[in-house]
């Protein structure tokens, strides 16, 4: 308790405590948003395949990658713990694209459209996978996050010509038509992602570092604060 | 790597597993139709009582006891697969009668559609296909109350198209002598996938119908 007055007297650990509650504040609140809309509009968006797969699923992962930064400090604080269990991030990523693949299963979201129950599962595993996802991306190395970008977009392009070299529909809930769009709308995505991953890495090579300073420096400022009162 | 991390993806791994195993009814189904399918021949289901009209307007069973039938589910106003289904059935109707099972298989094509395709209107789809009333019964529903049962036990769905028409899936469906449906083979618009199909249902129609076959019937060796 009264390391309070310790961090009160250094300014910069104050800001960077502040800055990381209220930001996390913000992100809960725009996740939990995020996924109340989408409960409202699941009628309308698991009505047509693309919207389905294209939009309510991805803003549900990042609904959920938005809960991330609420246990951040948590795991940031005892990294021998859970953070040992997720060595390198891989259980997590593994965990979370194994998430996001079953819901492409077209049974699955077939199961997901016509009942609510199945479509809760669905809701709280992809909220999850966004959350699993988004910690466990902070703990990778550049290889892992590599192997994780190629394979997910590998695996969503894959998805995506299947669909449209299908000769008949795949999902009994979802017309012909709806099928193509869907297809060509994963292949797209897969094609995005590529492109803004090399964009990022290629036009601004300062960015990285500047993030990875970000990142670290409440830690470290957290860590100076606390060890006036320790001593 | 320490122990925690090996646990950690050991836990992983066997979490991934299971999740694709579980939707996958363990590795086996990709789609609805798949898992319908695999359900059906594990457990075979009682169709409900559903009343038939033929084209004449006479009723007619679902399922006798002295044939085996094979149902297919169409609307008549529809422009692309019924009509490879309705292909599928003229040379199921060839093949039954180049087996000579006629004593032991029935085809029953049912219309999904009853507002449209009353018994008149089937007589317009009949003129196209051609069925030999002996081995060939094209039916619709008096009306639609028995439909949603009789569509979900068939696991057949159909949803409206935008363009006044139905999206629907399309299987031949063996249902046995007590009434039981039996065996869901899936049909898409390849000849590949038709051909399997018609094969499997009369070879699945033809054990059936063994059991009640008078002795001394030969079968034709092919069937076997």
């Amino acid at each position: 308790m009264t390391g309070r007055s310790g961090v009160h007297t250094h300014s910069v650990a104050w800001r960077a405590t502040a800055w990381r509650a209220t930001g996390t504040r913000t992100a809960v609140a725009r996740g939990l948003l995020l996924c109340l809309a989408l409960i409202a509009t699941r009628p309308w968006l698991e009505q047509t395949m693309w919207l389905h797969m294209l939009v309510q699923m991805p803003l549900l992962i990042a609904a959920g990658s938005l809960f991330a930064t609420a246990v951040r400090p948590r795991v940031t604080r005892q990294p021998t713990r859970l953070a040992a269990y997720n060595a390198a991030g891989v259980p997590g990523l593994l965990l979370a694209s194994a998430a996001i693949a079953v819901w492409m299963i077209p049974r699955a979201l077939d199961a997901a459209a016509e009942s609510w129950p199945v479509d809760s599962a669905k809701f709280a595993m992809l909220m999850l996978a966004g959350l699993m996802g988004a910690a466990s991306w902070r703990q990778a190395g550049t290889v892992v996050r590599l192997f994780v970008l190629g394979n997910g977009v590998w695996m969503t392009a894959t998805v995506g010509v299947l669909l449209l070299d299908a000769p008949n529909r795949v999902c009994v809930s979802y017309g012909t038509n709806d099928q193509e769009l869907a297809g060509y709308g994963l292949v797209l995505v897969s094609l995005f992602v590529v492109v803004a991953a090399l964009v990022r890495s290629s036009s601004s090579p300062g960015e990285h570092a500047r993030e990875h300073a970000r990142e670290h420096a409440p830690e470290q400022a957290g860590e100076h604060a606390r060890t006036p009162t320790a001593t | 790597m320490n122990w925690r991390g090996a646990t950690g993806l050991l836990v992983a791994l066997c979490a991934t597993a299971g999740m694709v195993g579980a939707a996958t009814d363990g590795f086996r189904v990709l789609t609805t139709d798949g898992a319908r399918a695999r359900d059906v021949a594990l457990h075979p289901v009682i169709v409900p009582a559903t009343p038939l009209l033929d084209m004449n307007g006479r009723a007619v069973p679902f399922a006798v006891a002295d044939r085996v039938t094979i149902v297919d589910f169409v609307y008549t106003r529809c422009p692309t697969l019924c009509g490879a289904l309705g292909g599928a059935y003229q040379r199921l109707q060839t093949e039954v009668v180049h087996r000579g099972l006629q004593s032991r298989v029935r085809l029953l094509t049912v219309s999904f559609d009853p507002v449209w395709d009353t018994p008149e209107r089937l007589r317009y789809y009949a003129v196209a296909m051609r069925p030999d009333s002996s081995i060939w019964t094209v039916a619709t529903l008096p009306d639609t109350t028995a439909l949603a049962p009789m569509l979900a036990t068939f696991g057949v769905r159909v949803i409206p198209d935008g363009a006044n028409g139905f999206a629907h899936n399309a299987a031949l469906h063996v249902v046995d002598t007590a009434g039981r449906l039996v065996g869901i083979f899936p049909v898409d618009a390849t000849d590949a996938s038709i051909s399997a199909a018609i094969e499997r249902a009369l070879d699945r129609a033809i054990v059936l119908s063994d059991v009640r076959a008078p002795a001394g019937v030969v079968l034709p060796s092919k069937a076997r």
